[in-house]
């Protein structure tokens, strides 16, 4: 909390400091939270980002990550492939994509088998297992 | 073919950093293989034990791994989890033919009976000590005219490998409900390496995986941003 209103306060005193009205300036902002661990606040800056600009591969690739810190998987499933669609050719994109669906794959897998220590008995789990992430298609060249 | 090999060439390249380009660390979830819920009790059955003691020449027969690995997966599990631990490593295995094992479904049935449990848990382990000694060519400085010469030196080792199954078996129904295979290998300078400091070397590099079927666990892992 303390470093969150220390972060915004260096920011506001700060003259020359990011432009928020565009993408870039709010990835920066975000950026620099990020590397102070302060994901919630980096997260809120790349949606803005991508607000601005929705096909910026990178604010994209960003807002994936900062998602998959706050454990919401699915958002960032489709933030990453957003931004293999915007970005092919990325090799920042590609490699955050392939460590993400190698984490997630053994993630789902792991769908927790509720077991009752009383009765005994299985239940189903509480969400249904998603569809492997797809692969966007290759652009030929 | 190609383009698989291409992809696959793609996802073990490191990726050099460049400017406006940072790593960052996050820390993921592993869940647990079952959930099962606070004071769920949990007997530890007998392992089975691959090449037991008294067919072993090694060193490996100085170590009674059935009692070291029961022990302590007990103090483990009754740390780390929320389970109510029963220890049932006194009871006698039917068979040592692991499948056979697995399909008695009236044996972990009685068991659970017999001790008051919901589940239990079981398995096979196999416990080797390699030791090695061989020749490595080493680079050599000689102080006397300046030039670099290549040796022949001895290299002694010891490694120790422990390889586990552990099963889960539902204690009402006698069904198997969770297995898992967990593998490792520790290798350590100098021959003779004292046999327990090594099976417990290796069962800490596996702790977290053998908690993770009862327990989440953490995981960390880089991902890239960009400024």
């Amino acid at each position: 909390m303390i470093s969150t209103f220390a972060l915004t306060l260096a920011l506001a005193g700060c003259a020359s400091g990011p432009d928020t009205t565009t993408a870039q300036g709010q990835m920066t902002i975000g950026s620099r939270a990020a590397r102070q661990g302060l994901w919630r606040e980096a997260m809120f800056r790349y949606r803005k980002a991508v607000q601005i600009e929705p096909a910026n591969a990178m604010a994209l690739s960003n807002l994936g990550v900062a998602y998959e810190s706050e454990g919401d998987f699915e958002n960032a499933r489709e933030a990453y492939l957003k931004a293999l669609q915007s970005d092919r050719a990325n090799p920042y994109i590609q490699k955050n994509y392939s460590r993400f669906s190698e984490f997630y794959q053994k993630y789902k897998k792991r769908e927790p088998k509720v077991l009752d220590g009383e009765q005994g008995t299985e239940q189903a789990p509480a969400t249904e297992t998603p569809k492997p992430p797809a692969v966007p298609e290759e652009k030929k060249p | 073919m190609r383009r698989f090999a291409i992809a696959a060439a793609l996802l073990l390249a490191p990726v050099p950093l460049f400017a406006g380009v940072f790593e960052a660390t996050l820390t993921l979830p592993v869940r647990p293989r079952l959930a099962l819920t606070e004071g769920t009790h949990l007997a530890i059955a007998p392992f089975v034990i691959v090449v037991a003691a008294e067919d072993r020449i090694d060193r490996a027969s100085r170590v009674d791994v059935q009692e070291e690995f029961s022990r302590y997966l007990k103090k483990k599990l009754e740390k780390e989890t929320e389970l109510e631990i029963i220890d049932a490593s006194s009871a006698d295995l039917p068979t040592s033919d692991v499948r056979e094992l697995a399909a008695n479904r009236d044996f972990w049935k009685s068991i659970a009976a017999k001790n008051g449990a919901d589940y239990v848990l079981t398995g096979a382990i196999d416990f080797d000590i390699e030791d090695k000694a061989g020749y490595k060519t080493e680079e050599y400085t000689s102080p006397v005219d300046g030039r670099t010469y290549y040796r022949q030196v001895l290299v002694e080792s010891t490694g120790f490998v422990f390889d586990i199954v552990l099963a889960v078996f539902d204690g009402d129904t006698g069904e198997k409900v969770a297995e898992e295979n967990f593998r490792d290998f520790k290798q350590f300078d100098g021959r003779n390496y004292d046999e327990l400091m090594g099976l417990f070397e290796n069962l800490r590099s596996m702790e977290k995986q053998i908690l993770s079927i009862f327990v989440s666990q953490e995981t960390t892992s880089t991902r890239y941003l960009f400024d």
